[in-house]
């Protein structure tokens, strides 16, 4: 998705039965909403709320997704920063919340009521809460008449299943934009019970990244935005396969730099000052003997006038001050994934993380090592290169010698989700997983303590 | 509204017409809204016992325990490991010259560190996006990107003058 992209609306909104469900895949960096049983979503866009004044009239309105930046000079953006609906991922902001569904339902074209059932991806252990609060808003504000919750994740493993890219049995590693997860599977359900989480995403790299350079270069922090930092980071950053090696390498490289550029460039200074005091000398000599000539009386009054104070320097910039260079940020930012202490987080990495779950699992090792047989790597960070090589290398580490392990990407790790998930709505099976208002009416929240829909079709 | 602000819709409007209550009756507006939000973490300690079962995988006790390798120290500033830490800023620091640089740093760029958590100052003022331009690979194969954000820089600048 090109950054500034605006969505179009659809049009065929009414044409389609009011049995069809919609499907949203509500992602923490992206907003996915289409229609059930189609192969793409209509309308994706990144899952974030402005809120800036209008210039010139003074009223405040909401932008919701990417915009053209150009367009930005018409708002006073200096009080509103860029919000999101979620925290880590889960949605806890239900005004920005209805903000975003609000464009989402318009784009896809609804004009008299959204009367579709509506099946709506969540994190894993969504806290009851934010499900309670969110059928609140899909019930109470746009009259939908049946949800459903799902795992994005696990529609992603699903969905794949299905190409035939991992197994029955197997594991989904996930690193998405605010969290990492593993979900084991067993007969092709999810066991959450075993299933690990840490707090650490592509928001956490691309955050980093953006320290870093502003701390490198204080003279651009203001202009090095999170924006930049992530087109930086999706263009350059890469996983190390061994990251203490890769820093060795980086370090005789910057060594060697250091010490090419100080040589060359002290040398090169002195010549020039050399060269310039000699040439001035010259010079100096040179009119001297012309004065001479012409009047024996002669006082250089160059010289004499010498002691007014020099002017003040002024830091001209060159093109030097405007350049950036990234180098050992390219490698060490992806790595909070694998080492989440850098950044402060206390908790495992994601190749350990494997490890924790298969822990948790509490099977035999038998079926520990078929479900090592089908590792699916999803989420928008498994498309950082390096990243399958790296996993397969710290997962190793924790698996007897030996044993097998085979690790496939997905095969659209930002849309498989989505996908997943509108070929379960679209299955006759869906309804038996939905509920109504009146059955949330009768239950409340505690509908949701036991709600867990069965994934197989 | 401008004509190109209208014609890209890029606001939102403010009634729609598959909605039963508008947002502006949910929230009246001139009232003062107040913080009607928590963050996560206190929504979770408020959450009661049953909608967290301690027996049953909720969203507290799925998540991952420290890792069993020993935490690795790694310098702020360079990236590289780290055996030192400057008593004063409790930066992590590689070598002489980084120690150097860190003194050097004016104090809001650093903020204290504390319990070993990195906090580097963060700036974020939304200032409109400019591509990549154009990308350079050097002998070092580090990458120096090139003019990224040459025009946006200067409008920086004169804005602060």
């Amino acid at each position: 998705m090109p950054s500034g992209y605006r969505p179009d609306r659809e049009t065929d909104f009414a044409g389609f039965p009011s049995t069809t469900p919609i499907v949203i895949d509500n992602g923490a960096s992206t907003f996915r909403i289409g229609w059930a049983g189609e192969a793409e979503p209509r309308v994706a866009f990144r899952n974030i709320v402005q809120r800036p004044r209008h210039r010139s009239s003074g009223e405040t309105v909401t932008v919701v997704g990417d915009t053209d930046p150009a367009l930005m000079k018409y708002f006073d953006c200096t009080r509103s920063a860029i919000r999101s609906p979620f925290d880590d991922d889960v949605v806890y902001q239900f005004e920005y919340m209805e903000y975003i569904l609000d464009f989402g339902f318009d784009r896809l074209g609804a004009t008299s009521e959204v009367g579709h059932p509506i099946l709506m991806t969540e994190c894993e252990c969504n806290p009851s809460f934010s499900r309670a609060r969110m059928s609140e808003l899909l019930f109470e504000t746009y009259g939908v008449p049946s949800i459903a919750f799902g795992i994005d994740d696990v529609f992603s493993y699903k969905y794949n299943q299905k190409l035939g890219n991992c197994g029955e049995d197997g594991l989904a590693i996930s690193c998405e934009h605010g969290t990492c997860h593993v979900v084991p599977f067993l007969k092709g359900e999810p066991v959450l019970g075993a299933c690990c989480r840490t707090n650490v995403g592509g928001f956490h790299i691309t955050d980093f990244l953006r320290q870093l350079l502003s701390l490198k270069y204080p003279y651009h922090s203001a202009s090095i935005t999170w924006e930049k930092a992530e087109e930086l980071k999706k263009e350059h950053c890469y996983v190390a396969l061994d990251y203490m090696s890769e820093l060795q390498i980086f370090k005789l490289k910057e060594k060697k730099k250091q010490i090419l550029l100080k040589t060359t460039t002290e040398g090169r200074m002195r010549a020039k000052q050399r060269r310039a005091e000699e040439e001035a000398l010259r010079e100096k000599q040179e009119e001297e003997r012309l004065h001479w000539d012409m009047d024996p009386t002669f006082v250089n009054k160059a010289e004499a006038v010498q002691q007014t104070p020099e002017p003040p320097k002024v830091w001209t910039l060159t093109a030097e001050d405007y350049r950036i260079s990234i180098g050992i940020e390219r490698f060490r930012c992806p790595e909070i994934l694998f080492q989440p202490g850098m950044i402060g987080i206390d908790q495992a990495g994601i190749d350990e993380m494997v490890s924790i779950s298969l822990r948790r699992l509490m099977e035999d090792e038998a079926v520990k090592e078929r479900l090592c047989q089908s590792i699916l790597v999803t989420g928008g960070c498994s498309l950082i290169p390096g990243m399958i090589p790296r996993l397969e290398s710290g997962i190793r580490q924790f698996r007897p010698y030996l044993s097998p392990l085979k690790l496939v990407r997905a095969a659209d790790p930002l849309i498989d989700a989505w996908r997943g998930a509108a070929a379960f709505a679209a299955s006759s099976k869906f309804g038996r997983h939905t509920f109504s208002l009146a059955d949330y009416r009768e239950h409340g929240e505690n509908l949701f303590h036991r709600y867990n829909i069965v994934y197989s079709l | 509204m401008e004509s190109e602000v209208v014609k890209t819709e890029m606001v939102l409007a403010a009634t729609f017409p598959f909605k039963k209550v508008q947002i502006a009756d949910k929230y009246p507006k001139g009232q003062s809204r107040g913080r009607q939000w928590k963050h996560l973490r206190l929504l979770l300690q408020a959450a009661d016992a049953t909608s967290l079962p301690p027996d049953r995988p909720n969203y507290l006790n799925i998540q991952s325990p420290p890792s069993i390798y020993p935490p690795k120290r790694y310098c702020d500033i360079t990236g590289f490991e780290a055996p030192y830490v400057d008593p004063r800023t409790k930066l992590r620091y590689a070598d002489p010259e980084v120690f150097k640089q860190i003194r050097m740093l004016p104090d809001e760029y650093v903020q204290r560190r504390e319990m070993g958590i990195c906090a580097l100052e963060s700036v974020g003022k939304y200032i409109s996006r400019s591509s990549v331009n154009q990308i350079v690979r050097d002998d070092f194969s580090s990458v120096v990107i090139a003019d990224i954000m040459a025009g946006d820089v200067q409008f920086v600048l004169y804005r602060r003058s």
